[in-house]
């Protein structure tokens, strides 16, 4: 589990969500969304999961009837297939682009780009947003179907197969290397303007209070903290569709929200933040992770590796390990992605998994060749938007409705006790039962008020706060037109597995005698 | 640099990897038993 947490998230989005919301003033919203709902999701999401999996059900909208005997349940579980599916499609183009410097180190493609305006050059040329002929036009697109073959290979493989393996070997590997790439960056001499690492750190830890009045701060801390646990996706509850009755939830749970913190606070804050800062000062850091949600690392790791480079020659070797693991941690979150649809495919329509996953493997990447094409017209961003940002919340809030309150609170505690290796606080009982809905409802509806309708009526853009131009109008008008079309095709085919298999969502499903093998 | 700021980061790492360790070590204790 702590393999499918541990991300692209913690790396690079992470970074950059900090550094454009100011450090300090994010990191506070950071630590109290995780404590009301982060660590809560996770132990509600493995509940969730196991109890849809004694009805051998691995999917958002088989949960949700399980949970709840209504005829609406398993459509309000339509959300938890679209969200998957689409977040996967534009995830996996991230993850190629840590592939793409992983190759470009090896070959010492991006050396002599030093500042930021050179680096950036470098890589929005690669992502096809400028040419400079530094990059052929085919090259975002190869490495794209690359990673989404490897993906689907991993996937059509099995999760014990796939995933363990990967993860017990990327994991350890990927910790390690962080760890000396902090060592490194907090011993880089000062920068051009004085800066060091402590300056990098001081700028993340210093909390502005007069900035907490600001809700787009708060939205943006709880949205991080759901990306990077990786809740609201269905994936958490796929996996947990897995575990046996008297499987451990609470310990477990805990331990991968932690593991993850761990990742993401104090490697994470250590990397890309710090030399950020060092080489391009304070105001140079903000601007560059205002130019793209992932991209300061990418714009600041390649200058470490050739500073190391100039005392060391193995500057690039660094490189190609730190992006190659990158794109092992994407890998490990990416084909969790899949399993919810895979299951559901599997599940209702007695698909073989390999058939699945290579079938969906193909949708995704058509999908993702959008991304890939469109991306400077906002195309992905409208997608990471909607499904990865807003539809995240919209998950949670309904299987926190839905298993808190519809499934009743003591039968919801109890649940997630069973076989458990640690009681918890029950404070954490009336968290989730009322601040856990309280503080989603109230990320909704602000979201929606400051974010979600000036979007939608097009007067600021998902990737930043200038109104949509009449050139890319389009290519949102696009991004929203499938994305609807996708709820709409998933909505058919929930209506049809339930008709194909005769369930009477007044009884139930019968229970499973065992769950099935992953 | 500021001591808000330092004791700010103190706090959160001591928190982070407080948990981190004391989960794992529960983790591993329930694992052993369990055999």
């Amino acid at each position: 589990m702590a393999g499918n947490a541990v991300g692209l998230g913690n790396f690079l989005r992470f970074p950059t969500q900090a550094a454009v919301h100011g450090g300090g003033s994010f990191m506070v919203p950071y630590f109290i969304a995780l404590l009301l709902v982060g660590i809560p999701l996770m132990w509600i999401e493995w509940g969730v999961g196991r109890h849809g999996g004694r009805y051998r059900k691995g999917h958002l909208p088989g949960m949700f009837a399980a949970l709840w005997r209504h005829p609406l349940a398993k459509y309000l579980g339509v959300v938890g297939l679209v969200v998957p599916l689409a977040v996967m499609t534009y995830y996996t183009y991230l993850e190629s682009w840590t592939l793409a410097f992983a190759v470009a180190s090896a070959g010492q493609d991006y050396f002599g780009a030093t500042t930021p305006e050179a680096m950036l050059g470098y890589l929005q040329s690669f992502q096809g947003v400028t040419d400079t002929g530094q990059h052929r036009w085919w090259t975002p697109y190869a490495y794209f179907t690359v990673a989404m073959g490897i993906n689907v290979w991993v996937l059509s493989r099995g999760i014990r197969a796939g995933i363990e393996r990967l993860a017990l070997v990327g994991m350890p590997l990927l910790f390690l290397c962080a760890v000396v790439l902090a060592v490194v960056i907090a011993r880089l001499p000062a920068g051009p303007d004085g800066s060091t690492a402590l300056t990098g750190y001081e700028f993340i830890y210093r909390p502005e209070l007069a900035r907490l009045a600001e809700p787009n701060i708060w939205l943006a801390a709880a949205g991080q903290v759901f990306f990077t646990l990786s809740v609201g996706m269905g994936t958490l509850q796929a996996y947990a569709s897995y575990l046996r009755p008297g499987d451990d939830i609470t310990l477990s749970g805990l331990a991968t929200a932690a593991t993850n913190e761990t990742a993401e606070v104090v490697l994470g804050g250590s990397i890309a933040i710090p030399a950020a800062v060092v080489f391009f000062g304070v105001s140079g850091a903000m601007a560059i992770a205002q130019s793209g949600a992932f991209n300061l690392g990418f714009v600041t790791m390649p200058v470490v590796f050739q500073q190391v480079h100039a005392t060391l020659p193995i500057g690039h070797l660094l490189g190609v390990l730190w992006f190659g693991l990158l794109f092992l941690a994407g890998v490990t979150s990416s084909v969790a992605m899949l399993t919810p649809l895979v299951a559901f495919l599997r599940e209702e329509f007695g698909l073989r998994r390999e058939v699945a996953a290579w079938g969906l493997g193909a949708l995704c990447w058509l999908l993702g060749l959008l991304h890939v094409h469109w991306l400077k017209y906002g195309f992905l961003d409208e997608w990471d938007y909607w499904a990865g940002t807003f539809g995240l919340v919209l998950v949670a809030v309904i299987e926190t409705v839905l298993f808190m309150w519809v499934f009743t609170p003591e039968k919801a505690w109890a649940s997630i006790h069973e076989g458990a290796d640690l009681p918890l606080w029950p404070v954490f009982k009336f968290i989730m039962t009322y601040l856990t809905p309280l503080f989603l409802l109230v990320i909704l509806f602000w979201w929606g008020k400051e974010e979600a309708l000036p979007i939608l009526w097009n007067q600021r853009a998902a990737g930043g706060g200038a109104p949509v131009t009449a050139e890319a109008m389009p290519y949102v008008t696009a991004a929203r037109a499938l994305l609807l079309l996708l709820v709409v095709t998933c909505t058919v085919l929930v209506r049809l597995a339930w008709r194909r298999n005769g369930y009477d969502d007044r009884a139930g499903f019968a229970p499973a005698a065992a769950p099935e093998a992953p | 640099v500021s001591l808000g700021a330092t004791l700010f980061m103190g706090l959160s790492w001591a928190a982070v990897l407080g948990l981190a360790g004391w989960t794992l070590w529960r983790l591993w204790r329930a694992r052993r038993e369990d055999r």
